[in-house]
């Protein structure tokens, strides 16, 4: 038996002795391509980084810069569909929302939802929250509040928490703190 | 048998693909709402995104109290998208500086981890050894597994068994560092302690399908292990274990008719091994499968039979040997790369491909485990990378282009209000306007001097003083001119009560402006100051937006500038990302062929070895004319 499974040990390592030759020469050609990428990737990820910033500033300056922040309480007992976003009358955002989006919501994450350009003085935000609530009810709530803009950036927070005592959630609109 | 084939490494499913927040499992409590936001795109896997959002972030000063969290994660993501030196001196940086505890053992972790993967072992021990206090629990399991096989570099099997028992979470995951580390132990040389390792491991449940898959193949590494030291009851026990339609069914069937054939069973031999020539062709343990039948015929010197099953198998290998050669021919296996990268939709990077995911088509029969394979995954990985760099600098590309566009639109829309802003800035340093104020202060002097309270008089006062002094006048005029008509209408009295009611009106007037005197005095006195001060605000906000007049167009030049050496930039980074895609689908390529060629050589071996046998069964007919030729 040992005979014969040394045979087939033998044929195939002949078989497989190129194989494995080409394996070496190949770590080596890609441990030098991937020495390329990576410089190549730090230099697109610091592209990337210094045009997203000019993006910002020539699109949003900073004494006009208003951003709104969407965030959650983890387990709240709403299930977001969707946010339009009213500032001064007028809608500037309709979102829809992924369940990636929603578990990442959950896990910490805050949500960039809005950013817009807004002169000094006092502000109005509207924001309606669609989605399903206690029970798998439809929901949809409303909540506003009004701000003072300066000329400093200005960080709105709409926030998603669960009120315990009425085991319903709250949609809170807030300066972020 | 050699049981390093059937016992590969598993590594990269727990080295690179494991990437997740270093802090917690749990629900992150952010202070700054960008640190929440890098966290929403990281939530989601974009890891790109994250590290963009991080980096800017860091660099604007947005972070507050996240900051050091921040970087942890920025060097974690920096390190699973392949950045080793700059994950380095992320975490160097951190321990220079006053962090707290948490904060120092992730640090140490990860210096300790890019040291392993580096094969620094010896700085990797020193470091890993170091964060065991505060890491969370699965970065602490995976601390176990790295310490385990720093360990195993050292000879220290035992240290790193113990480490690897010391793992809490009895997963899937810690089945894969017990893997790992078997996989460690057998290529330095130790298959004793291996399997050891592995026998522990072969006794997790399966609770899905990763966990089985794992422990049969754990189950076939212990077979084949035990086929070769000659326990064939222990290796069928092991193989019978395996699934038999899961992805390891095939070794097993090869095994188990091994193990039954040592042990005299021959039936129970050829039973597995007809089930296995039912399988794909293309699986390599088929094709020796294919070998292995007509032996077991011959070994009972069943001769007929043999000689039908070698020609089957000389069948088999040819028509799989046409098939590779027309694919060698082809010498083009982009589309098929191209269908492993559509598998993944995922617009960031950072990825492994699952190879469960393959379709049937005829070259995935043979690429299956080579698709698998750590190199090639690595390899497409980075290819992927390159599409989705190129993709992005293409998309910014354009967008420079619109953003300049924007820069023109608003510079000239600036250009457009200058006029009415310097007419405006004119008018507020002109002369005449201080000449004015001038005038009206020294006005107001010469009131306060003379006391002359009618100066200052409201318009309103002034039109009632009109009126009185017109009414004075006509009853004057008409009390001279028509006293003999007024007598003869007896309306004399009249018009002297009127005079007197108009004097009495004029004296009350008068009376009222002169007891306010002073205090009209003073609100001229203060409309003056205020009129003052807020000429010289307007002259100071005049002289701001002098400075701002200036300072746009140069922040447009500056813009402009920004745009064109970052557009550069881009296109240099675009030549590049294509020069290095192309020799990717290159080496890919070569890879791929070279991996054809492999199996090729392979099943060549196999048909040589069944030509010999067949041949050798017709010599054995010619001498003891027992077989049909």
């Amino acid at each position: 038996m040992r005979r014969i499974l040394n045979c087939w040990v033998l044929a195939l390592t002949a078989a497989l002795m190129h194989a494995s030759v080409f394996a070496a020469e190949s770590e080596d050609q890609f441990q030098s391509l991937d020495e390329q990428l990576e410089a190549l990737k730090k230099e697109v990820i610091s592209i990337n980084r210094e045009l997203f910033t000019l993006e910002e500033e020539l699109l949003f300056p900073a004494n006009t810069q208003t951003f709104f922040f969407l965030s959650t309480d983890g387990d709240v007992l709403f299930s977001l569909d969707s946010i339009e976003l009213s500032v001064d009358g007028k809608v500037v955002s309709n979102y829809l929302y992924t369940e990636r989006e929603i578990d990442a919501l959950a896990r910490g994450g805050v949500q960039r939802l809005h950013i817009e350009n807004l002169k000094k003085g006092e502000h109005e935000v509207v924001a309606i929250f669609i989605g399903k609530g206690p029970k798998g009810r439809d929901y949809r709530r409303g909540a506003s509040f009004k701000f003072d803009k300066d000329f400093e950036p200005k960080y709105i927070e709409l926030k998603i928490v669960e009120s315990t005592e009425k085991n319903q959630p709250e949609f809170v609109i807030k300066e972020w703190e | 048998m050699p049981l390093a084939r059937f016992i590969t490494p598993v590594v990269f499913l727990l080295f690179c693909c494991a990437v997740f927040s270093p802090l917690s499992a749990e629900p992150e409590r952010v202070d700054s709402p960008f640190y929440g936001g890098v966290l929403f795109q990281f939530n989601q896997q974009n890891y790109f995104s994250s590290i963009i959002e991080l980096e800017k972030s860091l660099e604007l000063n947005q972070l507050g109290e996240d900051k050091v969290r921040a970087e942890a994660l920025l060097g974690s993501l920096y390190l699973s998208y392949g950045l080793h030196r700059h994950a380095q001196n992320i975490f160097e940086q951190m321990l220079d500086s006053n962090i707290d505890g948490k904060s120092r053992d992730l640090a140490w972790f990860y210096l300790g981890k890019i040291q392993y993967q580096r094969g620094l072992y010896e700085q990797a021990k020193i470091h890993l050894g170091k964060a065991n206090t505060f890491l969370p629990a699965r970065l602490e399991d995976e601390r176990l597994t790295l310490m385990a096989l720093v360990l195993l570099q050292s000879n220290d099997l035992e240290g790193a068994i113990a480490h690897l028992n010391q793992i809490v979470d009895e997963g899937t995951d810690l089945n894969y560092s017990r893997y790992n580390l078997a996989v460690a132990m057998l290529t330095s040389g130790k298959p004793g302690a291996a399997m050891r390792v592995l026998r522990e491991a072969a006794t997790a449940k399966k609770v899905d399908a990763e966990s089985a898959a794992l422990i049969d193949r754990i189950d076939i590494a212990l077979g084949f292990h035990y086929l070769e030291q000659q326990q064939f009851a222990q290796a069928k026990s092991h193989f019978n274990k395996v699934e038999l339609h899961g992805p390891f069914s095939t070794q097993a069937l090869l095994g188990l008719g091994w193990a039954a054939f040592g042990a005299n069973d021959f039936g129970s031999a050829k039973a597995a091994w007809r089930e296995l020539v039912t399988r794909d062709s293309a699986d390599t343990s088929v094709l020796e499968g294919y070998l292995a039948l007509p032996f077991l015929s011959y070994h009972v010197q069943n001769y007929n039979a043999s000689l039908a099953d070698y020609q089957n198998a000389i069948d088999v290998y040819k028509k799989e040997l046409e098939w590779l050669d027309r694919e060698l021919e082809r010498d083009d296996f982009s589309e098929w790369v191209v269908s492993l990268l559509d598998l993944d939709s995922k617009d960031e990077i950072g990825w492994h491909w699952q190879n469960e995911a393959l379709s049937d088509s005829l070259l995935n029969r043979y690429m299956q485990s080579f698709a698998a394979s750590h190199t090639f995954q690595e390899m497409l990985k980075n290819y992927r990378d390159l599409m989705f760099v190129e993709k992005n600098i293409n998309k910014w590309l354009d967008r420079v282009e619109v953003y300049e566009n924007i820069i023109d639109v608003k510079t000239a829309a600036y250009a457009s209000l200058i006029p009415e802003a310097k007419q405006k800035l004119d008018d507020l340093s002109d002369e005449s306007m201080i000449e004015s104020i001038e005038m009206l202060r020294k006005r107001i002097k010469e009131i306060e001097r003379a006391e002359d309270a009618l100066a200052l008089v409201t318009t309103q006062e002034n039109e009632t003083l009109g009126k009185l002094r017109s009414i004075d006048y006509r009853l004057s005029k008409n009390l001279d001119e028509f006293r003999d008509k007024l007598n003869h209408l007896k309306l004399v009295d009249r018009a002297v009560g009127l005079q007197k009611k108009h004097d009495l009106l004029d004296g009350l007037l008068k009376w009222e402006m002169m007891t306010t005197y002073k205090a009209r005095l003073w609100q001229v006195k203060k409309g003056l100051a205020e009129l003052e001060s807020e000429h010289s605000r307007s002259i100071e906000k005049g002289r701001d937006i002098q400075t701002v007049m200036q300072a746009v167009p140069q922040s447009f030049d500056t813009h402009r500038q920004r745009l064109a050496s970052i557009s550069k930039r881009l296109k240099r980074s675009l030549s590049k990302v294509v020069g290095l895609r192309i020799q990717h689908e290159a080496f890919i390529q070569a890879m791929i062929k070279e991996e054809l060629l492999a199996v090729k050589r392979r099943i060549e071996v196999y048909r040589s070895q069944a030509l010999l046998s067949v041949a050798h069964i017709y010599d054995l007919g010619r001498n003891v004319d027992e077989v049909a030729p």
